[in-house]
């Protein structure tokens, strides 16, 4: 289902039926000829690809992103006081506010890290915050929080420009919020942060899906792109290793790799990827990492229940932001409401990502969802059930047709001295009619998002 | 002049200069040859990959053409330019936007090209040609002060020298290039050395001294 059109998208319209179309190719070319890639790993072979672009943007307006910008910015400083708390006093558990075991059982939490804070006491640096638009309720409902290494920010910053340069009219007739300021938000985060040295964004390298946007990225934040063995730890404090084998304190690291790959010494022995030591020195207060480790435990599909209530407990607010409506097979009741509902509801196990491990009840045969009881039923922890929200669709334009497809919005949030949301963000396409997952790792493609009014 | 650039910056920078003007230097190299091999001496493409070392076959000057860009040999331009965008890739934090997306479009027009044997011709060299020179010129634009812009200096320099070498062009020529060789060094405080390169045209052979400028900037990186 459409969104209904506002005059926003009608005006639009009224542009785009002016075009010329052909000019559409131009925005492929750019992105080959820039490389800006989305890479894959398929049948063991290393696949460089551009991330498939659709030239129709998402259009909110200046109004609704307002609410939307408080209601993240709201979502954000909570989670960023819940982890606090959950590593610290945890003070949240002992309310009884989220259950200790459910804390316990998340994969993302790490007991190791109990007691310590880390720099200016963040740990939620940056954020990728997906939502859809219910069209039942017409209102921004939050899927899911990304607060460990959320990519995708460089794809709509990148392809804004070549779209300025091919269609102009758009711009010079819409008052479209400016989307240049995200890289400053994340050098102001890292400077504030930053507990003396320089700034570096960690990539594992360059066979990564996203290095692209790694280096991007670290070229438009001013800082330098290291891999692994270009830092060392001395004295629990963390060096760059230039070129002339001069060694530069390092003060921040916006890294690009997963908690476990980070330090071979401190977390899994075969990371190749990682830095020795740089545990030590994050623990010692030498060097600030973004985001901070541990953060998978606020970002776990099960704790994302719990939000709302995070919401109420620390800020004494209403969630601005609704989640999707929620079920736990942890608690009976809910178990009972799964297995009465289960072919109306959408089955997540807690342990993926990327869209793999979602089932849609009504998708599955009655054998099927027998089997999928008996599991839930074991290990009531590894899973969460969700309404299906029918999100609405976007106008795409594919293979030179006008084309629906579903489609969400993923939002960065920014934490630094204060908490920014960037006026853009990633709206994904689903790459097949029908389909609810619009992940890049399922073959979607992307947006630009225009924050506009007239 | 003080710029951070890692280890592997800084080599793969150098050795994109290389791989840039390297192809730049075989393409200029080969149109003359292609000339001559239509016009007086079917031979001349033969002659011209000797003094790389190279033996190739071909019976007419379109195929000496498809054999030099795209042979089964060390100068296969397909595959320099697969080499100098891996570079970029690597680097591209340290480029301009448009001289990064120059390189992509010069291997994709060498891939393409080596894919088919109609697409070789010279036109292909002259888009070719003239993508380097936009290189070029985008990545020297602003200044050539930044270390990074040194790295990839050399790595120009020598490639170019070599050929000066290998085709026993004007020793003043190869004395203006080994003179820029070693002002670079010296900006990139290598400068130390006893044997200046401009020095060393006039006493050793010509693989000694490229072998010697490359341990030069090998040893001004720090793994």
């Amino acid at each position: 289902m459409l969104e209904s059109e506002t005059l926003l998208h009608k005006k639009f319209w009224e542009i785009f039926s002016k075009q010329d179309r052909a000019k559409i190719n131009e925005f492929k070319k750019y992105m080959d000829k820039f490389a800006i890639n989305f890479n894959l790993y398929k049948d063991g072979n290393f696949i460089e690809q551009s991330l498939p672009f659709d030239v129709i943007p998402r259009i909110i307006s200046k109004t609704e992103f307002a609410t939307i910008e408080k209601g993240l910015q709201q979502r954000v400083q909570a989670l960023n006081l819940f982890l606090e708390d959950l590593y610290t006093h945890a003070k949240i558990v002992k309310d009884g506010v989220v259950p200790q075991e459910f804390v316990e059982q998340a994969s993302g939490y790490l007991e190791k890290f109990k007691g310590f804070s880390p720099s200016k006491k963040i740990r939620t640096h940056i954020n990728g915050i997906d939502l859809v638009k219910d069209s039942a309720s017409n209102e921004w409902i939050i899927l899911e929080d990304n607060l460990r290494v959320p990519s995708g920010s460089s794809y709509p910053l990148s392809i804004r420009d070549t779209y300025r340069k091919i269609y102009p009219e758009f711009f010079e007739t819409f008052k479209i919020a400016p989307i240049k300021a995200y890289p400053s938000y994340i050098e102001k985060a890292m400077e504030y942060v930053n507990t003396g040295g320089i700034n570096v964004v960690l990539t594992p390298g360059r066979f990564n899906s996203a290095y692209y946007e790694h280096s991007y990225l670290a070229q438009e934040v001013g800082a330098q792109l290291v891999r692994s063995h270009e830092l060392v730890v001395k004295d629990k404090k963390l060096y760059y290793k230039n070129y002339n084998g001069k060694f530069i304190r390092v003060g921040a690291v916006y890294r690009r790799l997963d908690d476990e790959f980070i330090d071979p010494s401190f977390f899994n022995p075969e990371s190749l990827i990682g830095v020795p030591g740089i545990i030590e020195t994050y623990l010692a207060g030498n060097v600030a990492l973004m985001n901070a480790i541990g953060n998978g435990v606020a970002d776990d599909k099960g704790i994302y229940y719990f939000v709302p209530k995070m919401i109420k407990y620390y800020l004494n607010e209403d969630p601005i932001l609704k989640n999707a409506p929620t079920y736990l097979p942890y608690f009976k009741k809910d178990k009972e409401y799964i297995f009465n509902n289960i072919e109306k509801l959408v089955i997540k196990d807690v342990a993926e990502a990327g869209g793999y491990g979602v089932l849609f009840g009504h998708s599955m045969s009655e054998l099927q969802l027998s089997d999928l009881k008996a599991v839930i039923q074991a290990n009531p922890r590894r899973f969460i059930a969700q309404e299906l929200i029918e999100f609405y669709d976007e106008k795409c334009y594919l293979n030179g047709e006008l084309q629906d497809r579903k489609a969400d919005f993923r939002a960065y949030v920014v934490m630094g001295e204060d908490i920014k949301v960037w006026q853009c963000g990633l709206t994904r396409y689903a790459l097949e009619a029908g389909n609810y997952l619009v992940n890049s790792s399922q073959g979607g493609g992307f947006k630009d998002t225009w924050v506009m009014e007239l | 002049m003080r710029q951070l650039l890692t280890a592997n910056a800084a080599t793969n920078l150098y050795w994109l200069g290389r791989y840039i003007q390297r192809i730049n230097e075989l393409l200029t190299y080969i149109m003359p040859a292609y000339d001559k091999s239509i016009d007086i001496d079917i031979d001349a493409g033969k002659k011209l990959y000797k003094g790389f070392s190279i033996d190739i076959e071909y019976h007419s000057a379109h195929e000496f053409l498809k054999e030099a860009m795209f042979g089964n040999h060390d100068s296969n331009l397909a595959t320099l330019a697969e080499y100098a965008k891996e570079n970029a890739i690597i680097c591209r934090s340290y480029i301009s936007t448009e001289a990064f997306g120059e390189i992509i479009e010069l291997h994709a027009i060498m891939k393409n090209a080596s894919k088919s044997y109609l697409d070789i011709d010279y036109k292909l060299i002259n888009d070719a040609l003239s993508l380097i020179s936009e290189i070029w010129g985008e990545i020297f634009k602003i200044s050539q002060s930044s270390v990074s812009d040194h790295f990839l200096k050399l790595g120009r320099l020598i490639e170019q020298l070599d050929f000066h070498l290998r085709f026993h062009l004007p020793n003043k020529h190869s004395a203006n290039i080994t003179k820029s060789i070693d002002t670079t060094l010296a900006l990139l405080k290598a400068g130390n050395e006893t044997q200046k390169s401009q020095e060393q045209l006039q006493t050793n052979s010509d693989h000694t001294i490229i072998d010697h400028l490359h341990a030069k900037v090998t040893a001004l990186i720090v793994y």
